[in-house]
């Protein structure tokens, strides 16, 4: 198959970006982003979210959204598309609008239409946990690909909650790659064992209970995350 | 990669055999709906393709768990030599799946404030009962390009050495929440389904699990020698006419080879097979022949790039190429060739094969499957 082989020199370090958006659904007037993704009210909340997250992205940091566009997105889905499953299943199984939404890959489409990008997607589930293997995943991709790998990898999860009646989305873009800004980085370990998402999440949003931040953090398959030093 | 095991489990029954003959003998395997006790019944009629035996009472994890142990203990049978893999410390596994068993969860009132996976209970139940030992593992669900992402994953396993050994396993079966999803969607062909044909109506779907064994250790006659994805993000549930994303994937994926043979996503749609045929005509024109297999077992969703992957490793092993049994012409203002009812088996030397898939969300993927020699 074509060249199967380690590359000889592997990167040990993937310096990873993390932008962060908070979007609640359902959508209180018309997105800004609506004439590029045609029938955008008749996306799912999850869909729904991660375009107006990636509208925001490409609104607050625009030269970073520019220099970063990726060569592939990875969307890392816990829960897959459980809530659009149950809309379909709630408003009687008639809706074709809703059953297009119970598909991961259905995000990468509207995604897409925003982005004006086509390229690799790959939808990966495993629970709770699928956020921590996710980046596991696009280090182990990226350390191996050397100078094949001249754009970043997205990583791009999302995890929900219920607010006064709205969901809100808590939505995050993990740009991975060699040739980025580091907030952290992604490097090889002997941790075996994924923690869960929202552990991800606390480490990078929050210093352990003695006031100082934790360096590392164990993702599972090998691989821990480094905090950068600047 | 070398394919050095495989194994299915279709509405034409067990085994990649019973896939093959049913193909090659014209077969169409769809039968009537029993809608009896279901939650929601479809608004239409669905043309739906079963396995022939499911365990009665069975959970749908269950039933997808036995029906990925059958397929890999075909491979085992197939090739004792490899047998050692599925103990090595040295294998991955990827389950590929649309919707994995949502038929035991979604229908519970509380189901949407459920934090649960319907992909990853049926791979630690399949892990559990295999007791096959896997390095590393995960689910990956590209919609009807699920199997082909796993390729694609999996190539990204072995370039980083992490194993040696890649088990991808893919199961989807049919019930009331995806029937009566295609059925809101007017999917369903009224009577037959008959890709490329001018009356073409529809798809069937179907049953179908599947397991493939690649090693980069072992050596066999066949090989996943490339494959390419890529989401076009034209539209939710079609591709833009001109198939600009499925040409490149198709293009990627061949680097300049031009294969024997084509297996089609040919799902009989009207929007899909204009797309199919605007690539296909485009590429190869009239020099390489297409032909597909949705419309004997049905499409098989998260399955079904599986399914098309093990009927072209059947026809690089035994040289006899099945033709879309159903399809009496192909539509006359299409371009591309097209083996209907009463193609000759005998096309020729076949080589390479090219399997491609066109999922909902715009997910194109293709593979090029190879006979090896020496």
């Amino acid at each position: 198959m074509d060249r199967i082989g380690m590359q000889d020199s592997m990167s040990e370090k993937v310096a990873v970006q993390h932008y962060r958006f908070s979007v609640a659904t359902p959508a209180a007037a018309e997105p800004e982003w609506a004439s590029l993704v045609a029938r955008w009210h008749q996306l799912d909340d999850a869909t729904f979210a991660l375009v107006e997250a990636a509208h925001c992205f490409r609104r607050d940091f625009p030269q970073e959204w520019k220099k970063l566009q990726p060569q592939s997105i990875w969307l890392a889905t816990p829960g897959g598309s459980n809530l659009a499953d149950a809309e379909f299943v709630g408003k009687g199984c008639r809706s074709p609008s809703r059953f297009v939404g119970t598909l991961p890959s259905i995000r990468s489409s509207s995604l897409s239409l925003l982005m004006d990008w086509r390229g690799p997607v790959l939808c990966l589930q495993y629970g709770k946990t699928i956020t921590a293997q996710g980046l596991s995943e696009v280090y182990w991709h990226l350390a191996s690909s050397g100078e094949s790998c001249d754009r970043p990898v997205w990583l791009i999860s999302a995890r929900h909650h219920e607010r006064d009646d709205r969901k809100v989305f808590d939505v995050s873009f993990f740009v991975c790659g060699n040739d980025v800004a580091a907030d952290f980085y992604l490097t090889a370990s002997t941790a075996k064992i994924p923690n869960a998402d929202k552990d991800v999440l606390a480490w990078l949003d929050r210093p352990s209970p003695d006031g100082k931040l934790q360096k590392y953090f164990s993702l599972g398959a090998d691989v821990r995350m480094e905090r950068s030093e600047s | 990669m070398y394919v050095v095991g495989y194994g299915c489990y279709t509405a034409a029954g067990k085994g990649a055999h019973a896939l093959y003959q049913g193909l090659l003998a014209g077969r169409d395997f769809c039968s009537p709906l029993d809608d009896s006790g279901w939650p929601a019944k479809p608004m239409t009629g669905a043309r739906l393709c079963f396995w022939p035996e499911s365990p009665p009472g069975a959970t749908q994890c269950e039933v997808l768990v036995e029906a990925l142990l059958s397929c890999v203990d075909q491979c085992k049978q197939q090739n004792a030599d490899v047998v050692d893999i599925f103990s090595s410390g040295q294998l991955g596994v990827i389950f590929a799946s649309t919707k994995g068993c949502i038929e035991d969860v979604v229908w519970q009132p509380d189901f949407q404030h459920a934090e649960c996976d319907t992909l990853a209970p049926v791979l630690d139940g399949f892990l559990a009962k295999s007791a096959i030992e896997a390095k590393i593992k995960i689910c990956v669900s590209n919609a009807c390009s699920s199997v082909h992402g796993a390729v694609y994953l999996a190539r990204s396993w072995i370039r980083s050495k992490r194993v040696r050994h890649v088990l991808i396993v893919a199961a989807d079966s049919i019930g009331p929440f995806v029937v009566n999803g295609f059925s809101a969607l007017k999917t369903f062909a009224e009577t037959r389904v008959t890709p490329f044909a001018k009356e073409r109506q529809g798809i069937q779907i179907g049953d179908a699990a599947t397991a493939v064994l690649l090693s980069v250790d072992y050596k066999s006659k066949t090989m996943i020698k490339s494959v390419d994805i890529e989401s076009d993000g034209f539209a939710a549930t079609k591709s833009d006419q001109g198939g600009e994303s499925l040409v490149k994937v198709v293009s990627t994926a061949l680097a300049g080879a031009k294969p024997d043979l084509i297996i089609a996503h040919a799902t009989g749609t009207p929007a899909n097979d204009v797309v199919e045929d605007a690539v296909y005509g485009k590429l190869f024109g009239i020099t390489v022949p297409v032909t597909a297999t949705k419309w004997s077992i049905g499409h098989g969703l998260g399955a079904s790039g599986g399914v098309d992957l093990i009927a072209a490793l059947e026809v690089l092993t035994h040289q006899k190429v099945f033709a879309i049994g159903n399809t009496v012409a192909a539509d006359p203002e299409f371009k591309g060739r097209y083996l209907v009812q009463g193609s000759s088996q005998d096309q020729g030397v076949i080589d390479r094969i090219i399997t491609s898939t066109m999922g909902f969300g715009g997910m194109h993927g293709a593979m090029l499957v190879e006979r090896c020699y020496g």
